[in-house]
């Protein structure tokens, strides 16, 4: 993640932070590419998600 | 005043006349007040509501009438399940004055069975954040050293359990939340299989992730209470209709035969444990072998992809879900957990998608590693608990932590207690069962606990 797609990211939040606000999450994005990049490896195209939908919602 | 007790003992006394639930109540006011203020495990007491509904359990146990084993049981509810009319504040400035009108419902069942609620536990802010120290109240403390880490975020329940203030209570565990404070706390707390106990009225931090459960100082304790809080709720979309079976008449039949599958991995190479904790583990293995189990190692996906899967999953949803007061009122959540919330901004519906498909990955695995045995055994814990002062602000993200792959899963899972480290501190192990089958899972902590001497030793907090 650059720092333009960092910003971008924020901004997008809307997210009102502060300059140090800013600077430890950049710190910590880090860490959050090295998880994006263990779940996004390939898979086969019909893997599906852990996701339980219900046509027949049960309220 | 009457010694530390267990649920199944204080009901025992009970039925036998021998203690009423007034005696033992007053007897929690007391070592509340004579100690909590360097635990910091309540952040709000009910005293006149207790007094009221232990005179009336009393009652009922005079007449004959008692509910069962849980009538007169002291307990303390964490401060994010919804109490009617007593404030609920997620240990946050956030809703620091927020008084919910209805009970979550495990709060309802558990009022139902004739529980006293003694007042409401500290949490690490929103579940999430923690320890903090600029929150509207302090965070609370490990019981065994005031100076050291309760984990979290069941802070409050792993500490108030453990000094004697109540026999029990809840917690609620998204990535280890009951088990982490119920290790190193020295105590028992399971986190059930997902879709077993209501979530309703239980402040959410990760839909897909949150489970509800009960912390007690003993399995057989946890049993009793799960009991009570275990059921279908048509209020949950994740409640799952099925019958609940009695978990505490089989607890004691024993261990022969079990077959227990070691993720040695996990603790030995993944996140490497102390030594204490290794050595907890191993001669609880021996216990288990000695009592007829046997034991095979187990060989999963590496800690971190769980971790991955599971951290990516909970902070995406924990910020969906907080998205308007991180908005609005950013700076009134305490900094560790808003900027924990904060990094939800960084993950793309992309990713979002992409760990809910790993973690389909990850729970077929689990299913595949547990055809051939009976529980699952790794730490619950690298260690035992730090100094409060000394935890990184970053740590569930730096470290993969031994909990959170039976978040991912919705396994059932307990936290016991293993012995104690070098500082004196408790050691824990985690065991972990198929779906819906906690009524082993229980019966193997239970067998565990009765063959050791661990639960025989307590914080000494006067």
């Amino acid at each position: 993640m650059t720092d333009n797609e960092f910003e971008a990211a924020i901004s997008r939040s809307g997210l009102q932070l502060r300059p140090e606000t800013m600077a430890e999450l950049r710190r910590a994005s880090a860490n959050i590419e090295s998880l994006i990049a263990r779940v996004t490896r390939d898979k086969p195209v019909e893997a599906e998600p852990a996701v339980v939908f219900y046509p027949e919602q049960r309220t | 005043m009457t010694p530390q007790l267990t649920i199944a003992e204080a009901s025992r006394l009970f039925a036998a006349r021998k203690l009423s639930p007034v005696e033992l109540m007053q007897d929690c006011f007391r070592r509340i007040r004579a100690t909590d203020d360097r635990l910091n495990s309540f952040l709000l007491l009910t005293e006149e509501r207790a007094m009221a509904d232990a005179s009336a359990s009393e009652q009922r146990w005079s007449s004959g009438q008692a509910r069962g084993r849980l009538d007169g049981i002291p307990i303390g509810h964490k401060d994010i399940y919804n109490t009617a009319g007593i404030r609920t504040t997620a240990h946050s400035r956030i809703l620091e004055h927020n008084v919910p009108t209805e009970d979550a419902l495990s709060v309802r069942k558990l009022a139902d069975a004739g529980t006293v609620l003694i007042g409401k536990l500290a949490t690490h802010e929103f579940a999430m954040g923690g320890p903090s120290f600029d929150l509207p109240w302090p965070p609370a403390r490990n019981p065994w050293n005031p100076d050291h880490f309760t984990a979290g975020s069941s802070s409050g329940t792993g500490a108030a359990v453990a000094a004697g203030f109540v026999l029990g209570g809840t917690g609620s565990d998204t990535g280890g939340s009951i088990r982490l404070p119920a290790a190193l706390c020295g105590i028992t707390g399971i986190k059930p299989t997902y879709g077993l106990v209501s979530r309703r009225g239980v402040l959410p931090l990760s839909f897909t992730l949150d489970h509800a459960g009960p912390m007690a100082w003993t399995a057989e304790d946890c049993a009793l209470l799960l009991q009570a809080m275990a059921g279908h709720d048509p209020g949950d979309p994740a409640s799952v209709d099925r019958p609940i079976p009695d978990f505490t008449s089989g607890i004691g039949d024993g261990t022969k035969g079990l077959r227990v599958g070691l993720i040695r991995h996990f603790h030995e190479t993944d996140n490497v444990a102390s030594a204490a904790t290794r050595a907890g583990i191993e001669n609880s293995l021996a216990v288990l072998r000695e009592l007829g189990a046997t034991v095979t190692d187990v060989t999963l996906s590496p800690l971190v992809e769980y971790h991955a899967c599971g951290i990516l999953i909970l902070i995406t949803e924990a910020y969906a879900i907080h998205k308007p007061w991180l908005t609005t009122r950013f700076y009134d959540y305490g900094e560790l957990v808003r900027d924990r919330f904060a990094l939800g901004a960084l993950v793309s519906g992309e990713h979002y998608v992409q760990a809910l498909r790993r973690r389909r990955e990850l729970c077929l695995e689990m299913t595949a590693a547990m055809a051939d045995v009976d529980v699952l055994v790794t730490a619950a814990q690298p260690a035992e608990a730090p100094q409060i002062r000394a935890v990184p602000k970053w740590a569930t993200l730096e470290k993969p932590g031994f909990t959170i792959p039976f978040n991912v899963t919705g396994y059932p899972a307990m936290s016991v207690c293993t012995g104690f480290g070098e500082g004196g501190l408790p050691v824990a192990m985690q065991i972990v069962a198929r779906p819906f089958c906690e009524p082993l899972l229980l019966r193997t902590a239970h067998a565990l606990e009765r063959a050791t001497p661990w639960r025989d030793k307590r914080p000494d907090v006067s």
